[in-house]
């Protein structure tokens, strides 16, 4: 692309011993529905162009947003001083991986007419199934992206896809009772299905008009099993994500630093990563430092697999990149029915959203139990209130007891539930 | 000017129409156990128009500003109003508004200093900190200068040019003991650029001390004891439980969705001695952290006084919820990015001083905590909240015991305001609160310290 070899050449005339540009290009199209109303329909252009420079091992960033001439040449001059200014560092460097790719995917293109089509689909039916139910906001978005990466050893990957993505946020109010609100996102390849065939949908708005009647449980805190759904896993596989990381690799406060190869977790847990999925609607092929990403394990029987450095990381820890930066990750699915879980539980609970603080280094971690459900004798009893869980993520998952082998896809991951054990359930 | 250039536009809208030019630029540098870790300047800008149709919006944005794309942009929304129009037909009133001008600039007076004496002042402070305290596992020192410059022309004459920024000045130091990690951070700086809060870093030497006792104290600390406590929240956390767990169930998106608190409109829903505002720009005389003269709609902002002695009042809004709630716009449309629509946003918001001291609060305990800040919060339809709490204390008979480990404090904060018995006569406000609602924007969050009771998460 003659716009990244230009910068290249510029960033090389003004002095950079070494150069990369990244750059992405994406075309929007988005419906959003406020307080349960299509009230808006929004179209952007967007282009953002990082361009890094280094010189004597010394190195800085700029990102800009337009791309014309003047603009460029004023950000490379800034940011070539801003370089000289810069600290030395021997980790700083770009890919060596010679390589010249495309990565194109088969497009389908923007269906305004479609997009509004599936939106009243989807409130008919929320009206019609669930009347107590409240879209507050909604959006389903196209997005056309392309991304370019080029740097001065010769490197030059491009790529293009399309797809969709849907967030809602809702919840239910039947006269003066008003539930918790619950969300999902959903990246989906196209529009085939309709709004509430996606993901886990259908189970969260059936879920969310049952929170109209939640209840304290009676006993006001023990230490019991804990069902984690698809949706709340989420959160918890990003926070043992990080641990694998620059921030906390680099700063020496990670829980799997020097555990690479070492069985760390339980071993009916396997973490994958795959960016260019069959499986997954997202896709990214390459990172902003040049490298390919590929599917790989993170933890495969509990054994850590691999770290998720980006080249920074790699050389400042004298690891090896990871297989991605930490993102379309898959939980493999174990053999035990959902309904077989609940069984097995004494006295604990299904949590289906957790909003709490950020967990500690250390793991600890503590918050409320939203949208869950308490379970007693091997059953659902009823949905919870004002239920605080608090725990330890890495003993939770050093002792996993069960994984479902019922799993959701939102097209950027695909979770099973997990079954924990020892984790503190208070009530008000 | 840039926003001369914007008026040559007027004439293109021939609907209810915003026109924006903004810029976002962000300066950010991490230090990590003395590693340059980021060092990064981000600027993004470019036109956005929204056109009103009948209870639709269309909306279009580019970040090209030529003359002719920004009339291509203008053309853009309307063709997305209509079209939505066409498919909704819902035939709501046209939206209105005042003519007004204002200009806006708090972009320092200071001469700008370059990077490296940005990098060099990092340096220092993780220099004095690793030097003097050598059983820190980690240091990481991070400074964000974000400046937010927005140029408004709308179809009803209100016009605007605002330069907001924000600077902050970020520690978090962790510490290990027993083989467990321990962190803890503290933030400083506020409205202004880079210039206006760290020009020596020796006058943040006392902070790294006061941080350091924290994370020691920490890893030395105590969990906590589950359940329904007497508490003390410090300023810091009053600000965000206002933020949190009252006002977004008070944004007029959320009462018109059905949110709780259009149930309690007019009703008593805390103790008397609670006040709570949403300040648009000042307070006491004082500019606010993130002040709004002019919203993204071209509204001109007023206060929205949310709780008044205890009784829940008002509602923020936009133009277009203004209608469905039969109040006037209270100027409260705010966008981050030029390709962002403006949504029902905080501003300023706090609940007021009272008339009591810190250590009768403290004093008044015989078992409970002291609870000095939030790392993280959320809130919730039923107007139930969180907060992470990285830091604290117990309080054994009026007096402070040892700190607690990190934990998370919970309520209803429609049960939990009419626990408040003792407000103090202090007040402050935080330098980095971000909402995230849709679209990541600062907002200003500010309070005393406030008794109340509330359920804390623990062992």
């Amino acid at each position: 692309m003659e716009l990244l070899n230009k910068c290249i050449n510029l960033l090389k005339e003004k002095g950079a011993q070494k150069a990369e540009v990244f750059l992405t290009k994406e075309v929007k199209e988005e419906i959003n529905i406020s307080c349960g109303e299509i009230s808006l329909l929004r179209t952007m252009e967007e282009y953002n162009l990082e361009m890094t420079a280094i010189i004597d091992n010394k190195k800085d960033t700029i990102k800009i947003n337009q791309i014309d001439v003047k603009t460029l040449e004023e950000a490379v001059d800034e940011l070539i001083n801003n370089t000289l200014n810069s600290q030395p560092d021997e980790a700083n460097d770009i890919s060596d991986n010679i390589l010249e790719k495309n990565y194109q995917a088969e497009k389908l293109g923007a269906d305004i007419p479609l997009m509004h089509k599936r939106f009243q689909n989807f409130i008919e039916k929320a009206k019609r199934d669930y009347p107590e139910l409240v879209i507050g906001e909604a959006v389903l978005e196209y997005n056309d992206k392309y991304e370019y990466y080029y740097n001065s050893n010769g490197v030059k990957l491009s790529s293009n896809f399309d797809n969709y993505s849907f967030m809602t946020m809702f919840f239910s109010k039947k006269d003066k009772k008003t539930s918790s609100f619950n969300y999902t996102i959903i990246t989906a390849q196209d529009l085939e299905k309709e709004i509430h065939e996606l993901g886990s949908l259908s189970i969260l708005m059936k879920e969310s008009v049952e929170h109209l009647e939640p209840q304290s449980i009676e006993t006001k805190k023990f230490t019991g099993d804990i069902i984690v759904t698809p949706d709340c896993m989420t959160s918890l596989i990003y926070i043992l994500a990080a641990h694998l990381q620059n921030y906390y690799m680099i700063s020496g406060i990670s829980k799997f630093a020097g555990k690479l190869n070492e069985k760390v977790l339980d071993e009916k847990f396997t973490l994958k990563t795959e960016p260019d999925s069959d499986i997954l609607a997202g896709k990214k092929y390459f990172g902003k430092d040049g490298l390919i990403y590929n599917n790989d394990y993170i933890f495969k029987n509990g054994v850590l697999n691999n770290y998720l450095l980006d080249l920074y990381g790699s050389k400042k820890t004298n690891l090896k990149t990871g297989p991605s930066n930490g993102n379309y990750f898959i939980v493999e699915n174990g053999d035990k029915p959902l309904s077989e879980m609940i069984k097995g539980i004494d006295k604990g609970i299904i949590l289906c959203r957790f909003s709490g603080g950020n967990p500690a280094p250390n793991g600890d971690f503590s918050g409320i139990a939203k949208n869950s459900y308490y379970v007693e004798n091997g059953e659902i009893k009823y949905p919870i209130k004002e239920t605080m869980v608090s725990g330890n993520l890495f003993n939770m998952f050093e002792n996993i007891k069960d994984i479902s082998k019922e799993f959701i896809n939102s097209g950027f991951s695909s979770f099973p539930y997990i079954k924990f054990s020892d984790v503190v359930i208070s009530s008000k | 000017m840039k926003l001369d250039y914007l008026k040559t536009f007027k004439s293109e809208f021939s609907e209810h129409t915003e026109l924006r030019l903004q810029q976002n630029t962000n300066v950010a540098l991490m230090l990590v156990n003395g590693n340059l870790m980021r060092n990064e300047k981000n600027t993004s800008g470019g036109i956005s128009s929204r056109v009103y149709k009948n209870g639709v919006f269309g909306f279009a944005s580019s970040p090209k500003t030529d003359e002719k794309t920004i009339k291509d942009i203008i053309n853009k929304s309307k063709e997305n109003a209509y079209l939505l129009d066409n498919l909704e037909k819902r035939n709501k009133i046209q939206l209105s508004g005042d003519g007004f001008e204002i200009i806006k600039d708090f972009s320092t007076k200071k001469n700008r200093v370059d990077r490296k004496t940005m990098i060099q002042f990092l340096k220092d402070l993780n220099a004095y900190t690793s030097e003097k305290y050598n059983d820190l596992r980690s240091t990481t020192f991070l400074i964000n200068n974000l400046d937010m410059e927005k140029n408004l022309v709308t179809s009803f004459g209100a016009l605007g040019y605002t330069l907001i920024p924000r600077t902050m000045l970020m520690f978090n130091f962790s510490i290990e003991k027993d083989g467990t990690s321990y962190d803890s951070y503290d933030v400083f700086g506020g409205l202004g650029q880079y210039e206006d809060f760290f020009d020596n870093p020796q006058d943040f030497y006392e902070k790294v001390d006061e941080l350091y006792k924290k994370v020691k104290e920490k890893s030395e600390g105590v969990y906590p004891e589950a359940g329904y406590k007497d508490v003390i929240l410090d300023s810091k956390l009053a600000g965000i439980l206002a933020h949190e767990a009252i006002g977004h169930t008070t944004e007029a998106d959320f009462v018109k969705s059905g949110s709780v608190a259009k149930d309690f409109k007019d009703e008593k829903v805390a103790s008397d001695i609670v006040n709570l505002v949403d300040f648009a720009y000042e307070y006491n005389g004082e500019v606010c952290p993130v002040p709004v003269y002019i919203d993204d709609e071209g509204t001109k902002p007023e206060d929205v006084v949310i709780i008044e002695n205890g009784v829940l009042k008002r509602f923020m809004n936009n133009k277009d919820f203004s209608i469905d709630l039969n109040d006037k716009p209270t100027g409260n449309a705010r966008a981050f990015a030029f390709s962002d629509e403006p949504l029902v946003r905080m501003r300023n918001t706090a609940i007021l001083p009272g008339k009591d001291k810190l250590e009768d609060m403290i004093a008044s305990i015989e078992d409970g905590y002291y609870l000095v800040k939030a790392s993280n919060g959320q809130a919730d339809s039923t107007s139930e909240f969180m907060f992470g709490v990285p830091n604290g204390y117990e309080i054994k008979n009026g007096k402070l015991g040892r700190a607690i480990k990190d934990t998370t404090i919970s309520g209803v904060a429609f049960d939990m305001l009419k626990t408040i018995t003792m407000i103090s006569d202090d007040m402050s406000w935080s330098n980095a609160g971000m909402c995230g609602k849709k679209q990541s924007i600062p907002v200003g969050m500010g309070g005393p310290a406030i008794k109340c009771k509330i359920n804390i998460g623990g062992k």
